[in-house]
């Protein structure tokens, strides 16, 4: 060891045992960057939020599972004693699912898409037309239906999960519909198990969450891509049905069942892998609804999406990239400590983030039952990993601040591992095929704002957790979140 | 004795064939934790480990009983296997397999571990020997065994509770096609056992194996019945005979006239037996079997008219037509076999038959379950009657002495066990210890006073591995290690430890669990990874003595092995293992002890952490997943691994879906409790829940109604509602009149009085199941669409509203006080309804009022406003009675028309093309 060494570790350790006084780092905190603000929710009230959308008075909707409408005015207010609710209907089926259009609230209820008006001014909805009722449910609580925005096509896409969340006992379970304005209603996808939202990205791509369970090892986010089989064969019965069968072609080969997805997903060319994994513990338990930044309004992460997560009551963030065409990509931490399981959100052109949380029947982290989030940024930027990139050997990373290329170039600062799960029919799956790719470089950009780590061993269609411990920013700031977890199902050639 | 020349012949002739050629998998003892980690075949699964030698070896010596004859007063002897109690062998197992099973064990049963005793002898003297053996067992056991049928169903029942219960863990089913490796062979077991035989062992096999080896799975004694009628693949003996007939009668006909269309054996007394849904009768005959003499009263519920007769005297009568009602009779039974018959018949409308009865220790139940078969087809059977021969027995009983039988099985013989001696073919062994590991036993075609274990050479040297290293270090274990229990009973078959065992991957899809929801935690059994650290010394004691039911989601049970098999594993896990960290210390409590459990209590509840969401908690049901129940948590397990658990639960179980509330680091997530200090917290819990069953609940436990109250304006509450479908409308108006309105068949489906309806099933918990009126006087309204297009007249109503028909839901419009007028549609025809329960004449207590827009050219619309087994225009203007139930008035420009379809009455109002139209429908009920 050199003298140089050795100093340098005495200044380390000493460094450590004073860090939380003199350095102030140690405390750095979410809520410094992105601000937690719960709205006061009537006494009385009870607004398990379900669905959100941004209306065109700039008040907020928000629907419940117990089936009511809600509309909140002020709801960005600083003070939110400003903030004021009134009820714009109510008697609905478990509405998951808002999006307002030409004067008409869409609400997506357990068994139908309707919109609502009111007609006469008076603030509350008085008529209550159905658009869509297409599929059909059988008293089984499970049979949720979740609905997304209009997309750049003038559709809402609803996903609709399976009898019990196992078997199609009835039309159109585990499928995703899009339906028109006028009620035309489009078979889109199939091999749905059990969603927790839905959104677009800021192309306007579907994506929605599905959750652990048969034939998904983990929660994740999935890619819409109208025609493709997203993993569970449970409704594939519908494929008879003759609109299902115009609409999406021929029933898909039966995947096998203890296979791995990367495999099914060569095998079985309706079949779209889910473009993020979410491992199962480490980034959440129920992932929920799903939006994405277009403002740029909210931080420095404009164009990336937003996950929630019931159980851990947690926002995950996630950036996504297209490699041969499919989308893959990686998933952060972002901000936990809602005070209920988060089910619905929505990110308005103000850049202000709605949740909606409910712990009901599902527990959660929080202790509340249900709550009415808001989450803006503070102005200030987090020291973050910006974007995870997949390159033909290792990954690009880049960084919301410039780093410090000395602690960047340190390769005992990262680790990583890689793994995946079993594509089958049982209930979730063990983190499986493990390994622990070789970092075996690390290149610092010159303008210091990203790296590129060489890998010697990437594992296609494997997770490749990773963590960043080492890495400072230049002005010596440690990762707000040091993991990030990448779902390579492509390596880039 | 000419049949016994035959024995013999058939005997020479069978050791001749199998002496040819083997069967595959009888060629070696099987013990499945050997094959699994020790054999040449051991495949190791991921994470886990592979055995050495030596502990394969010494699995061996416990599992052959080697210590039977070469003494080594350790382990050995007192955890070996010792072999079954041949005491009831001779009433237990067929003679014939016995014969067979002595002359070559592994022939007869594949895997056994029983060696090839007869070897000692000459090649010519076997046969005879055997056969005096089987004469001696025979005799000693008094009986031979006795055959029976299995009851209608039990085959049945009992492939599943194989599959279900844990037999499948060790065990292939018999008519598996890829038995694994490591699967304890069954055998032919028709061969061996007939029916009370194996359900006498299936239902406790600690009485003739005390090793444990095979555990009680706790079955029933009719589990244990169908298990073994399963096994044996049995015909089934029909408890009830049901004779159906047809025809078109108003009351019970004389059956004694009539030819039935078919006759069955069946075993209960069901209406599903008739083969369609009007004009028909059944008759169902069997035996009742009455235990105690008493009086019982027989209760028959049927739709429409039914009889009971006992031994041929009429005891209830409830003939006629009739809905479904009851009627119940006493009779005086005297404890014996009395023969029931029990009558029903359907004119048209709902069928119904249920026949109950009750009487002294009889509660309240079907009548088929305390039924027998009549037929005594087990007689036709195979007798399994034996002859005894006085000089066989005796030379059976020297052969018993002289082949060293005694040194591993009990027998009594007149009462007094046979205790083990020395012979010219069973002198005395050396020990363990001095044993030559080429010689004796373990050579490859053992003779003399040695015995053959058709061991294989893998277990030779796996044997001998062992011996070296008793030898090379003198290590005088008193006890096995925990390691060897485990393989010895094949716990590894269920449970992880140590890096050993747990669920083979081909095995895996066996395991079962009710909750399928919960994954593997709800069906795989756990690892007993740190077992000693987790549970009470009481619980341990409690499992390792009785087996366990805390786990009622995981269809697995865990067994029984006998207390004296497994009760040393209670000191050694508790001195193997420890918690993974220090426990926090938890601080005093600034408040005293009651206020430390009230804060526990919230903690579980709904205001806390609501743990209550996935854990039962006594007799309440979770409002999730049904985990353990929490009243268990603080007899089962130790504080200090609650406390290190709680906080972090994936060191525990990796991929618990057991969330945390305590972060490792930094505070509570409910930090205004206890100021966040979590280890006062998590003291707190354990404190409260110490109270075990007389815990006070915590809060958001008992469902609290959520009634819904129309005061000022009508109420709509969309949800799954009894009778109205799961699309249900229910609409409550501040009148006190409600209805329900399906709008998957566009149809009124109830109205109802009173109350309006409790939300609390749909918005507490998940929200499972329908939900009925909490009202009073509910009017069920005719299924099938209220307005239908038809043919013509005569045309039958649709049964349910078909989109590709034309029938479209579309909606609704609110008054200001939220009454809804619904809006649907055939084609183009445009329909509306509404409910008025304000703006009412006379004795009407709701109206509706149907507006119809149907375009020139859409004939053949029809509305449906009621539908009945008889309507009648009543003396009241316009009003008409349905079945007396209800009354109706139609106010309409076209005229109502009643008629006749289908075997009812319809009340249809003709609605004109072209044209605005009007109708009202009054109610009264």
């Amino acid at each position: 060891m050199t003298l140089w060494n050795r100093l340098a570790l005495l200044v380390l350790f000493a460094f450590v045992a004073v860090a939380p006084s003199v350095n102030g780092f140690a405390q750095e905190k979410e809520d410094d960057y992105y601000r937690l603000v719960q709205l006061p929710i009537p006494k009385g009230v009870v607004l398990e939020g379900g669905g959100i959308e941004w209306m065109p008075d700039g008040k907020l909707a928000v629907s419940s599972r117990r089936g009511d409408v809600y509309f909140v005015a002020n709801a960005g207010a600083s003070d939110v004693s400003k903030v004021s609710f009134s009820k714009f209907a109510s008697g609905l089926h478990e509405v998951l699912g808002l999006s307002e259009r030409n004067g008409w609230l869409y609400a997506t209820q357990r068994g139908e898409l309707s919109r609502l008006k009111d007609t006469d001014g008076d603030g509350r909805a008085d008529l209550f037309e159905t658009v869509s009722d297409e599929w059909e449910i059988d008293g089984d609580y499970h049979e949720y239906a979740f609905g997304s925005k209009f997309d750049r096509d003038g559709r809402v896409w609803v996903v609709l999960c399976l009898t019990g969340s196992f078997n199609s006992n009835n039309k159109y379970r585990g499928w995703c519909l899009r339906i028109g304005e006028n009620g035309e209603t489009i078979p889109t996808c199939s091999g749905i198990r059990s969603p927790g939202g839905i959104g677009m990205n800021a192309a306007g791509d579907m994506f929605y969450t599905d959750n652990q369970g048969p034939w998904n090892g983990t929660c994740s986010l999935k890619y819409l891509r109208p025609g493709s089989f997203q993993g569970h064969p449970g409704g594939n019965r519908w494929y008879d049905l003759p609109a299902a069968g115009k609409a999406m072609g021929k029933r898909p080969e039966e995947p096998k069942s203890g296979s791995r997805i990367h495999d099914a997903a060569k095998r079985i060319p309706e079949f779209e892998p889910p473009a993020i994994l979410f491992p199962y513990k480490k980034m959440g338990q129920s992932a929920s609804g799903v939006v994405t930044d277009t403002t740029g309004k909210f931080g420095p992460f404009r164009g990336q999406m937003f996950v929630g997560d019931q159980t851990f009551s947690t926002i995950m963030r996630c950036y996504l990239e297209k490699v041969d065409g499919q989308y893959q990509g990686a998933c952060f931490p972002f901000r936990e400590g809602l005070s209920s399981g988060a089910l619905a959100m929505l990110l308005n052109p103000k850049g202000e983030m709605y949740v909606g949380t409910t712990n009901r029947g599902w527990g959660a982290r929080g202790g509340k039952p249900f709550s009415l989030e808001r989450i803006t940024w503070t102005g200030k930027t987090p020291f973050e990993i910006h974007e995870m990139k997949a390159t033909p050997n290792g990954f690009e990373l880049n960084f919301t601040q410039p780093i410090d290329a000395e602690s960047a170039r340190n390769l005992s600062g990262y680790k990583m591992e890689s793994y995946t799960y079993i594509y089958q029919a049982a209930y979730g799956s063990p983190e499986v095929d493990r390994t622990e790719p070789k970092i075996a470089a690390v290149v610092v950009a010159p303008d210091r704002k990203s790296i590129r780590l060489e890998i010697e061993t990437l594992q296609e269609g494997h997770v490749h957790e990773l963590h960043v411990n080492g890495l400072r920013s230049a002005n010596g700031k440690p990762l707000l979140h040091k993991q990030a977890y990448y779902t390579l199902n492509r390596i880039p050639k | 004795m000419p049949c016994r020349i035959c024995l013999f012949a058939v005997l020479a002739l069978y050791i001749f064939v199998i002496g040819a050629a083997p069967s595959a998998r009888g060629e070696s003892p099987i013990i499945p934790a050997f094959e699994r980690f020790f054999s040449e075949h051991a495949e190791v699964d991921e994470g886990q480990r592979k055995g050495k030698p030596e502990h394969g070896g010494q699995l061996l010596l416990t599992e052959l009983n080697c210590s039977a004859c070469h003494k080594s007063a350790d382990y050995l002897e007192s955890h070996a296997k010792t072999g079954p109690r041949l005491t009831f062998a001779g009433k237990r197992i067929k003679s014939k397999h016995l014969t067979e099973f002595l002359l070559d064990p592994q022939s007869a049963k594949p895997g056994a571990t029983m060696p090839r005793i007869l070897n000692k002898l000459e090649p010519s003297k076997r046969i005879a020997a055997a056969a005096a053996l089987t004469q001696y067992l025979v005799y000693a056991a008094g009986e031979v065994p006795q055959q029976q049928l299995p009851r209608f169903g039990d085959g049945k029942r009992g492939e599943k509770l194989f599959q279900m219960v844990g037999c499948s863990a060790c065990h292939d089913a018999p008519n598996e096609k890829e038995p694994l490796r490591t699967s304890k062979p069954l055998g032919d077991l028709q061969a061996k056992y007939a029916l009370p035989g194996l359900s006498q062992f299936l239902l406790d096999p600690h009485a003739v194996r005390p090793a444990g080896r095979m555990p009680s799975l706790r079955l029933t004694a009719s589990e244990a019945r169908s298990v073994a009628a399963y096994l044996l693949e049995l015909p089934e003996v029909a408890t009830v005979k049901v004779s159906y007939y047809e025809g078109d009668w108003q009351k019970l006909p004389d059956f004694k006239q009539l030819k039935p269309l078919f006759v069955d054996g069946v075993d209960d007394i069901h209406i599903k037996y008739a083969k369609r849904n009007d004009h028909f009768a059944l008759r169902f005959e069997g035996q009742l079997s009455i235990v105690a003499d008493g009086e019982y009263t027989f209760h028959l519920k049927s739709d429409d008219g039914s009889r009971l007769t006992i031994d041929q005297e009429v005891v209830v009568n409830h003939d006629g037509i009739h809905g479904e009602t009851s009627k119940s009779g006493k009779r005086t039974l005297s404890k014996g076999i009395h023969s029931v018959v029990v009558d029903v018949f359907e004119q048209r409308g709902g069928e119904l038959i249920l026949a109950e009865f009750e009487g002294p220790g009889v509660k309240r139940t079907q009548l088929h379950t305390a039924m027998v078969s009549n037929s005594d087809k087990s007689k036709e059977l195979p007798s399994l009657a034996f002859a005894l021969d006085a000089a066989q027995v005796e030379t059976g009983r020297k052969l018993y002495a002289s082949l060293g039988c005694a040194s591993c099985h009990e027998l009594k013989d007149m009462g007094e066990t046979v205790a083990p001696t020395f012979s010219a073919l069973t002198p005395k062994a050396k020990s363990i210890t001095s044993l030559n590991p080429d010689r004796g036993c373990l050579t490859n075609n053992p003779a003399g006073p040695a015995v053959d274990y058709s061991l294989r050479e893998s277990q030779r040297d796996a044997i001998r591995a062992a011996l070296a290293k008793r030898k090379s270090s003198a290590e005088k274990n008193s006890a096995a290690s925990i390691g060897h229990t485990l393989a010895s009973l094949n716990c590894y078959a269920c449970h992880q430890r140590g890096g050993f065992g747990g669920v083979e991957e081909e095995r895996n899809p066996r395991f079962q669990g009710s909750i399928p929801e919960m994954g593997d935690e709800g069906r795989v059994p756990p690892r007993l990874d740190g077992i000693g650290a987790k549970l009470t010394d009481q619980w341990l004691t409690k499992i390792l003595a009785e087996g366990a039911t805390d786990r009622p989601y995981m269809l697995t049970r865990m067994p029984r092995f006998g207390a004296a098999n497994v009760q040393h594993l209670h000191g050694q896990f508790v001195n193997a293992d420890k918690l993974p960290a220090e426990t926090p210390k938890v601080g005093k409590f600034n408040i005293a002890l009651p206020d430390v459990k009230k804060v526990g209590r919230k903690l579980v509840g709904d205001k806390g952490f609501s743990c209550i969401k996935c854990h039962t908690f006594g007799r309440f049901p979770a409002t999730g997943i049904q985990s353990m129940d929490l009243r268990l948590m603080s007899k089962r397990l130790r504080p200090n691994w609650l406390h290190q658990y709680l906080r972090n639960p994936q060191i525990f179980r990796p991929r618990t879906r057991m969330p945390s509330a305590w972060p490792l680091e930094g505070p509570s997530l409910l930090d205004e409790v206890l100021e966040g200090d979590s280890a006062q917290q998590i003291e707190s819990v354990i404190a409260y829940l110490s109270d075990g069953v007389r815990a006070k609940p915590p809060s958001g436990l008992e469902l609290k109604t959520l009634e819904l109250i129309p005061i000022d304006e009508a109420i709509i509450y969309r949800n799954f509602i009894n009778g109205a479908g799961p699309r249900a409308i229910g609409v409550g108006y501040p009148e006190g009149i409600n209805q329900a309105w399906d709008a998957n068949t566009q149809r009124l489906a109830l109205l109802w009085q009173g109350r309006f309806i409790d939300a609390s099933k749909h918005w507490s918990g998940r929200g499972q199941g329908f939900q009925g009126p909490a009202g009073e006087n509910i009017l069920q309204l005719p299924q099938g669409p209220t307005v239908a297009r038809l043919e013509s007249n005569e045309a039958n109503w649709p049964a349910e509203s078909d989109k590709s028909l034309g029938h479209r839901f579309r909606g609704y419009r609110l008054t200001k006080d939220q009454r809804p007028t619904f809006l649907y549609s055939i084609d183009s025809a445009q329909i509306e309804e509404f409910l008025d329960t304000e703006n009412l004449s006379g004795q009407a207590l709701a109206a509706r009022r149907f507006e119809f827009d149907v375009a020139s050219g859409a004939t053949g619309v029809w509305l449906r406003l009621a539908v009945g087994k008889s309507i009648q225009a009543s003396e009241d203007e316009g009003w008409y009675s349905i079945d007396g139930v209800w009354r109706t008035r139609i106010v309409s420009k076209t005229k109502p028309l009643i008629r006749e379809s289908q075997g009812k009455h319809e009340l249809l109002v003709p609605i004109e093309p072209g044209s605005k139209q009007s109708v009202g429908q009054e109610f009264a009920w």
